[in-house]
C-alpha cells in the first residue's frame, strides 16, 4: 500500500469518526442544548474534513464542505440564527458531507451539481445579497505585491506617520564603543554596488536590486530573524547585505527584542523580480519597513541611508567622530556612477561576524554630499510604507508563482479516484486506552478463572469426566492466546523512548565540555505502553547522571588510559517475563567513599553501619541523596536518582546499580513485560495465601535439607554452593504464628536484581499460577514487603511479596556475601 | 531538529509526520494546544506548526501562551491553515505566530517554510 493510500485509510477512518461527532452534536442540538461548545465541534468537525479532502484533491468533497463551513461560521458567530430550519439543513449537509466522503472513498464520482440545492440555500443564508462568494479551491494566499509607484515625495509625505529612525550615530555612541567599532559606527554608508561604470542615476547598480529593510519590534516579537531572511534572499540572487548599526545601544541598554539596526541590500540575479524579494519578506510584512527598487534606481530614502547623514535641517547633531569619507553627490547623482573606493570603510567583517553571505568582489562604496541627502531626508520626512521608487518599474515582473503550491498535494493531482486498481486500504480503528485496559483486565480474570478450574480437576474428576477436561485444556490454551493478543496490543517498541536519547547526550556532551557517544541496543525490544510512557524521566535521569558524574573530563580519561570519547551504552532486552533496560557508562564508577560518607551525614545510613559495595552503590537511589555538594546544571540537584527509583516501582520495576570504580557503572532497570498479569508462585505462611513473582525465583530448597548458619548479630544465613544468602523468615518479617515444622517448610530463594540474592522461606508451596495484580498503594496504601495484592481463583486474597523491598527493608542487617 | 505539530486531524498529523520525517526532522505530535503546551514544557523543540481550529485550546491560545512563557519567545511558530480569509491568519501573527502554511500543504513549500524560519 502506498503511502498516499495510508494517508487515505487515516483520512477516511477521520472522517467516520468526524461524521458521528456531527451527528451526535447535531442530536444534542436538536434536543436543545445550547452549549456553544457543540456548533464549535460541529465546525471543527467539517473544517477537518475539508482539510484531509484538499490534501487528496476531493474537489466536489472541499466545494461543498467549504459552503457548509462558512454557513456554520455565521451561525456560530450567531450571524445567523440557528432555527429549526436551518439545523435541519445542517443535519441534511451533514448527511451529503457523508455521500461525498464514501463517494471518495469508493473512488466513485457524484454527479455534477450534487448537493447544489443545499450550496444554494447556504448561499442564499450567508449571502443575501448575492455577493460573489470567494473560491473555495483558492486555498493559496495570493500575493500581493505593494507595488511601487511614482514617486512623488510630496505624496509620499502624507502617508508616513511614524518618523524614520535616526541614522545619526549618536555622540554617546563613541564612548560606548571602543576605536574598532568607532569604524564600524561610523561607516554610514554602504552602498554595495558592482562598480560598473554607466550605471544610471542616483547612482544605483545597474544589474542590482536595492533594498532597505528596517525591521520593527514585532518581528522579533514573533520570532523572526533578519540573519534568516538574508539567508533566504540569497538563495534568490546573489546578495550583499549592509548593516547599519548606528543605532545599537551600550550593552546594559541593549533590548533583545528592540531593533537597533537597519539594512540595505542588493541583489543580484537573473531570477530576481521584485515578487520573489517580497515572497521572502512575506512573514514580515507589517513588522518591518521594506522598500525595493529595481536595478538602477535608488529611492531617496534609499540613498538618505546610503548616506547615513542628515544634515542640520533635521535638527539631529551631526556625527562628532570623524565622518565616513564622502565623495561629492555629484558623483552619484550627475556623473551617475558610483565611485569605487578601497579605502572606504567595509561592513564585510560586519557581515561575516552577523553570519551574512556576501559576495566575493571588492565593494565600491557611494557617497553622496550630506548637504544633497539632508534635502532629500527633509523632504521625506516622517513615513511609514515603503518609499516608492523614483523610477519606472521594470517591466519584465514575473508572476508571482509558487507554482508547486497550486492544486491538490501528495501527487493527487493525478490521484483520479479509481476504486478497481487500489487495494482496500488497511482497517485501523482507534481504541480508548481505558476499553482495551478494561479487556485486559478482564482477560486477566479470565485466565485466573481457567486456572482455578485447572486446579479443580483432581484425578477422580479427570478420570470421570474425560471430555469435560479435554475442554478445560482447550481453554487454557485458547486464554493463553488471548492475553497474548491482548497484551500485543498493549506492546510497543522501546524506540520511541530510545529515540529521544541521542540528543539528550549531545545536549549533555555540550553543556559539560565532555566526549560522549551513545550506543543503543535493542530499540525494537517491545514492553506495554504504559511502561514506556513512564520510562522516558528515569532514563533522561539515568543518562543524564551518567554523563554528569560517570564520564570523566578528557585529561582524567587519559590518564586512565581510556578513549578520550566516554560511551554510553543504552540498551533494551527481554528476560524470561521481564525487559531489561541497562545503561551503563565506561566512567569513573561510583566512589563509593563519597556515597557513604555522604549517606551517613544525611542519615541514609546509620553512623555504626558498614553497607557492603553494592549497597552503597544503590545508596544512590535513596531519597534526597546526591554525590554533588554543588548543585550542577544538569543532575545533582539532590532529586533524579530516587525519582528514577520511584517511577520504577510504581511500574513494578525495579533499579540495580554495579559499579566498577574507574571503569564505569551500569544501571539496570527490570520491568515487568505488561503491568497486569503476573506470573507467580503461590505460598503459604501460617495459613494464608502469598504470592512470590516468579521471575525473581531462582530455586526452591526444603527447610530441612538446607544448610544454615548464624552470624553474630543473630540472622540466619544460607548456605547454598558455597554462597552465603540472607534469610528472611515471612513468618516473622510478617509478624505471624506459624505452627509448621522447621524442617517441613520451604527455602524460596530469589534473586531480584544482581547478584544479591535472598532466601525466603515459607510454610508451604502451593503452586504456580498467573494472577493479575491490584495495587495496594490505590485501594489501601503502600506495604512495606508487599508489592500488592491479588485475588485468587476461590475469592482468597494474596499478597504479592517484595523481594526488592524486603531485601533493602534489611539493610540494616549486616549480610556477607563470600563471592 | 525538532518540530512540534498540533493539530486536532489525524490525517494532517500524519501527512506532516511523513514529509518531515523524510525529510530528516524529528517530529512531535499533540492534538491540541493543550497537549502543545504539555510537550513544550517537556521537550526541547526548534519549530512549531500549529493548526487554528482545535478543540480544548485552539491555536491562537495555544501561541499566546507559548509566547507568554518566556523560555519560548524566539520559537519560530508557523500556523497551519486552510483559511481563505486572512482573519484566522492575522489573529495567529497578531498572537505571535511567525509564519504560515496553507492547507493542503505541498510537501516542498513546507520544507523550504520550516528552512524560511529555523536556524
Amino acid at each position: 500500500m502506498s503511502e498516499l493510500d495510508e494517508f487515505k485509510a487515516t483520512y477516511f477512518d477521520e472522517c467516520s469518526e468526524l461524521l458521528a461527532e456531527l451527528e451526535e452534536q447535531f442530536l444534542a442540538i436538536e434536543a436543545g442544548d445550547k452549549d456553544p461548545e457543540r456548533l464549535h465541534a460541529v465546525f471543527r468537525a467539517i473544517h477537518s474534513i475539508k482539510g484531509g479532502a484538499g490534501a487528496f484533491g476531493f474537489t466536489g468533497l472541499v466545494k461543498f464542505a467549504h459552503s457548509f463551513e462558512t454557513l456554520l461560521d455565521f451561525v456560530r458567530d450567531g450571524r445567523i440564527e440557528l432555527d429549526p430550519k436551518v439545523l435541519t439543513l445542517c443535519i441534511r449537509s451533514s448527511d451529503l458531507v457523508a455521500d461525498f466522503v464514501s463517494a471518495a472513498q469508493d473512488g466513485r464520482e457524484l454527479e455534477d451539481g450534487y448537493g447544489g440545492e443545499q450550496k444554494a440555500e447556504f448561499e442564499a443564508l450567508c449571502n443575501p445579497d448575492g455577493a460573489e462568494e470567494e473560491d473555495p479551491e483558492d486555498f493559496d494566499i495570493e500575493f500581493t505585491p505593494v507595488m511601487v509607484g511614482g514617486a512623488d515625495l510630496a505624496e509620499d509625505e502624507d502617508v508616513f506617520e511614524n518618523p524614520p529612525l535616526n541614522l545619526i550615530a549618536d555622540g554617546d555612541l563613541d564612548a560606548a564603543l571602543g576605536d574598532a567599532e568607532d569604524d564600524l559606527a561610523n561607516a554610514d554608508v554602504v552602498f554595495a554596488g558592482d562598480g560598473t561604470d554607466g550605471a544610471p542615476e542616483f547612482g544605483a547598480a545597474a544589474d542590482a536590486w536595492t533594498l532597505t529593510f528596517t525591521p520593527l519590534p514585532a518581528l522579533f516579537e514573533r520570532a523572526n530573524d533578519p540573519l534568516l531572511l538574508f539567508r533566504e534572499l540569497s538563495i534568490v540572487g546573489d546578495s550583499q547585505v549592509n548593516a547599519d548599526i548606528r543605532e545599537i545601544p551600550e550593552l546594559n541598554d541593549f533590548e533583545p527584542f528592540q531593533p537597533y539596526c537597519q539594512w540595505v541590500i542588493t541583489l543580484k540575479g537573473d531570477d530576481v523580480t521584485e515578487e520573489r524579494i517580497r515572497e521572502v519578506f512575506e512573514f514580515v510584512e507589517g513588522d518591518c519597513e521594506i522598500e525595493v527598487t529595481p536595478p538602477g534606481v535608488l529611492s531617496e530614502r534609499q540613498t538618505s541611508i546610503l548616506v547615513g547623514e542628515i544634515g542640520p535641517a533635521d535638527g539631529a547633531p551631526a556625527p562628532k567622530s570623524p565622518p565616513a569619507p564622502k565623495q561629492e553627490l555629484d558623483d552619484v547623482v550627475d556623473t551617475a556612477a558610483p565611485e569605487a573606493s578601497d579605502d572606504a570603510p567595509s561592513f564585510a567583517d560586519l557581515a561575516g561576524a552577523l553570519g551574512v553571505d556576501m559576495a566575493a568582489e571588492p565593494v565600491p562604496e557611494v557617497e553622496p554630499s550630506a548637504e544633497e541627502v539632508a534635502a532629500a531626508k527633509a523632504a521625506a520626512a516622517p513615513k511609514e510604507e515603503p518609499v516608492v521608487a523614483a523610477a519606472p518599474v521594470p517591466e519584465k515582473i514575473e508572476t508571482p508563482g509558487p507554482e508547486a503550491s497550486k492544486g491538490p498535494a501528495f501527487g493527487s493531482a493525478t490521484a483520479k479516484p479509481k476504486a478497481t486498481d487500489s487495494k482496500p486500504p488497511v482497517q485501523s480503528i482507534r481504541v480508548d486506552l481505558d476499553k482495551v485496559d478494561r479487556v485486559v483486565n478482564m482477560v486477566g480474570e479470565l485466565v485466573i478463572t481457567q486456572s482455578m478450574l485447572t486446579q479443580q480437576m483432581d484425578e477422580t474428576l479427570r478420570d470421570k469426566y474425560q471430555e469435560l477436561v479435554r475442554g478445560i485444556e482447550v481453554l487454557a490454551q485458547t486464554t493463553r492466546g488471548l492475553q497474548d493478543s491482548v497484551m500485543a496490543i498493549r506492546a510497543q517498541p522501546v524506540k520511541s523512548v530510545f529515540s529521544r536519547m541521542p540528543r539528550l547526550v549531545r545536549e549533555l556532551a555540550s553543556k559539560t565540555g565532555k566526549k560522549i557517544k551513545l550506543e543503543m541496543v535493542g530499540e525494537n525490544t517491545e514492553i506495554d505502553k504504559t511502561v514506556i510512557e513512564q520510562l522516558s524521566d528515569p532514563l533522561t535521569h539515568m543518562i543524564r547522571n551518567s554523563a554528569d558524574h560517570g564520564i570523566e573530563d578528557a585529561e582524567k580519561r587519559a590518564s586512565r588510559r581510556k578513549p578520550e570519547t566516554g560511551t554510553i551504552t543504552l540498551s533494551a532486552e527481554q528476560a524470561g517475563g521481564n525487559i531489561l533496560i541497562i545503561v551503563e557508562d565506561d566512567g569513573g564508577g561510583i566512589n563509593r567513599e563519597r556515597v557513604l560518607a555522604l549517606a551517613k551525614e544525611k542519615g541514609v545510613v546509620a553512623p555504626d553501619q558498614t553497607p557492603t559495595d553494592e549497597q552503597i552503590d544503590n545508596l544512590i537511589f535513596a531519597p534526597g541523596f546526591s554525590t554533588v555538594t554543588e548543585v550542577s546544571d544538569l543532575s545533582g540537584r539532590g532529586v533524579g536518582m530516587d525519582v528514577v527509583l520511584s517511577n520504577i516501582k510504581k511500574i513494578g520495576g525495579s533499579v540495580h546499580v554495579r559499579s566498577n570504580p574507574g571503569r564505569g557503572t551500569r544501571m539496570t532497570l527490570r520491568l515487568p513485560l505488561t503491568l497486569a498479569v503476573l506470573d507467580v508462585m503461590l505460598v503459604s505462611v501460617a495459613g494464608c495465601p502469598y504470592v512470590v513473582p516468579l521471575s525473581s525465583i531462582v530455586e526452591t530448597i526444603q527447610a530441612g535439607r538446607a544448610e544454615f548458619g548464624k552470624v553474630p548479630s543473630g540472622s540466619r544465613l544460607l548456605q547454598i554452593r558455597g554462597e552465603y544468602v540472607p534469610v528472611v523468615d515471612l513468618a516473622t518479617r510478617f509478624a505471624m504464628h506459624t505452627d509448621a515444622e522447621e524442617k517441613d517448610r520451604f527455602v524460596v530463594l530469589c534473586e531480584a536484581e544482581g547478584t544479591n540474592k535472598l532466601a525466603i522461606i515459607v510454610d508451604e508451596i502451593i503452586g504456580q499460577q498467573q494472577v493479575v495484580i491490584k495495587s495496594s498503594e490505590e485501594n489501601y496504601e503502600r506495604i512495606d514487603g508487599i508489592a500488592g495484592g491479588t485475588i485468587l481463583g476461590d475469592g482468597q486474597v494474596a499478597l504479592i511479596v517484595d523481594v526488592q523491598g524486603l531485601k533493602t527493608s534489611r539493610v540494616n542487617h549486616r549480610s556477607s556475601a563470600a563471592a | 531538529m525538532r518540530v512540534l505539530t498540533v493539530d486536532d486531524s489525524r490525517t494532517i498529523l500524519a501527512m506532516l509526520q511523513h514529509t518531515l520525517a523524510g525529510a530528516g526532522y524529528e517530529v512531535l505530535q499533540a492534538e491540541n494546544g493543550q497537549e502543545g503546551l504539555d510537550v513544550l514544557g517537556a521537550e526541547n523543540v526548534d519549530v512549531v506548526i500549529t493548526d487554528i481550529n482545535m478543540p480544548i485550546m485552539d491555536g491562537i491560545e495555544f501561541i499566546k501562551n507559548v509566547r507568554a512563557s518566556g523560555q519560548y519567545q524566539s520559537l519560530p511558530i508557523l500556523i497551519l491553515t486552510t483559511e481563505t480569509s486572512q482573519d484566522k491568519r492575522d489573529q495567529g501573527r497578531a498572537a505571535g505566530g511567525t509564519g504560515w502554511i496553507v492547507k493542503p500543504f505541498d510537501p516542498d513549500k513546507l520544507l523550504s517554510v520550516i528552512k524560511k524560519v529555523s536556524h
